[in-house]
């Protein structure tokens, strides 16, 4: 676990001023990759974090440690935020579309890698035995917040491909993480 | 294979599903207690693949947008940088607060998520209490240069590892700030320890923050800025 975002998601809930600072730079950069990352677009990214810390310290978004790390907590919030702005625009634009950079040359920030994070650790270990279809397939709707059809074009498959890959790649990754 | 319930907390948590899709999830979302749980437990178990996204850093006015909005409308929690370092620093110390250095190839990290995976820089107590830190990289190859900045103690160490010296020439490391000049950290010939200089203001939490390795004149650069290109550059990561 990553003891300082826990330890200070606890203290903003207590309105804490310099933790909430400290939260704020210690997360924003990753919460605003993973916003830019699914919405392409600097403002509309900048707006998912401002939301998210906003929420945090109205109490709005409250931690629980029992459903996963701060980190993932943070994450989560901040992409179903950027989920909703995209859905609220009405999709991205076409020329934008085409963006999708190839996912398997994604490795973990040095960051995680160096925090030790048992949950990317399992995670990750687990999506090795998955097909490559199935990966590329789970990652680009995780990481992009890619359609079936965006990830169809993408990977030059049928739409219907698409989507087993995705939810038999994760039933085997539930079962594997065994929760 | 996973039941229709399973098949529709997947597809409302990866957050892209179909019109069809949309209604009935509604209907389990009001009708079904469980099915929010489970949706929130997908979006959990992936949440970790959000690591593999590389940070960007906000502009400056975000925090200040979002300040407005929350320490500053709350009366009596006017918080300061100082302040905010501080705290943070206090709660890394729950685990370790050192920073450490990355080389561009060690930010590339292990090529495979396999490698990725198994292996870690992480720095170990050896028997004698010494500290070991692993650099992994695609090639095997050493790092020019260790640095580690300790904010707890106000100074930073410098360890030459595969800095080939060159005749009548000096290697000098320099803090690149996004949008600032280098600032000298100094020439590094041997390994070191030296002081943080408060007054240079160097913002070592920005992701941003470059630090790079140029070859100037005996001494170090006359001018105080870098006479050359860098030839290797990285960034510091944070020991958590």
């Amino acid at each position: 676990m990553n003891t300082s975002i826990e330890t200070l998601l606890e203290r903003v809930g207590q309105r804490d001023g310099a933790a909430f600072r400290a939260l704020y730079e210690a997360m924003a950069p990753k919460l605003l990759g993973v916003a830019l990352r699914i919405l392409k677009r600097r403002e509309g990214a900048e707006d998912v974090v401002q939301d998210v810390f906003v929420k945090l310290w109205n109490g709005q978004a409250v931690f629980n440690a029992a459903l996963g790390s701060g980190p993932a907590f943070l994450a989560t919030i901040a992409r179903n935020r950027a989920l909703d702005l995209l859905r609220r625009q009405g999709g991205r634009a076409e020329a934008e579309d085409s963006g999708l950079e190839d996912l398997m040359d994604l490795t973990p920030s040095p960051e995680a890698v160096v925090a030790d994070r048992s949950d990317l650790k399992a995670l990750l270990g687990c999506m090795q035995h998955l097909t490559e279809g199935q990966r590329r397939a789970i990652l680009a709707a995780y990481v992009d917040g890619a359609s079936g059809e965006d990830i169809a074009r993408k990977l030059a498959a049928p739409v219907g491909t698409v989507k087993s890959w995705i939810h038999r790649g994760l039933a085997s990754i539930r079962e594997c993480l065994g929760r | 294979m996973t039941t229709e319930s399973e098949r529709l907390a997947i597809e409302q948590a990866l957050g892209n599903p179909s019109d069809e899709d949309r209604a009935a999830i509604a209907t389990r979302l009001a009708n079904e207690p469980g099915f929010a749980a489970e949706v929130s437990a997908w979006q959990y178990r992936l949440a970790p693949l959000a690591e593999l996204v590389p940070p960007t850093a906000p502009g400056e006015a975000l925090w200040e947008r979002i300040a407005a909005r929350t320490v500053q409308a709350t009366p009596g929690s006017v918080v300061s940088f100082e302040d905010a370092l501080a705290t943070r620093t206090q709660a890394l110390q729950t685990r370790v607060q050192r920073w450490r250095w990355a080389t561009a190839a060690a930010a590339a990290l292990a090529a495979s998520l396999a490698l990725a995976v198994v292996l870690r820089p992480g720095a170990v107590q050896g028997p004698a209490g010494q500290q070991f830190v692993g650099v992994i990289n695609a090639s095997g190859e050493l790092p020019p240069l260790l640095v580690s900045v300790d904010l707890a103690r106000g100074e930073f160490s410098v360890q030459p590892v595969g800095l080939k010296p060159q005749a009548g020439k000096d290697y000098e490391l320099w803090a690149v700030p996004a949008n600032a000049k280098p600032i000298s950290l100094g020439v590094v010939a041997k390994p070191d320890k030296r002081a943080i200089d408060a007054r240079a203001q160097i913002n070592w939490s920005d992701p941003a923050l470059l630090l790079a390795v140029t070859v100037e004149p005996t001494g170090g650069s006359p001018t105080g800025q870098p006479t050359t290109p860098p030839v290797y550059t990285g960034k510091l990561i944070a020991a958590e």
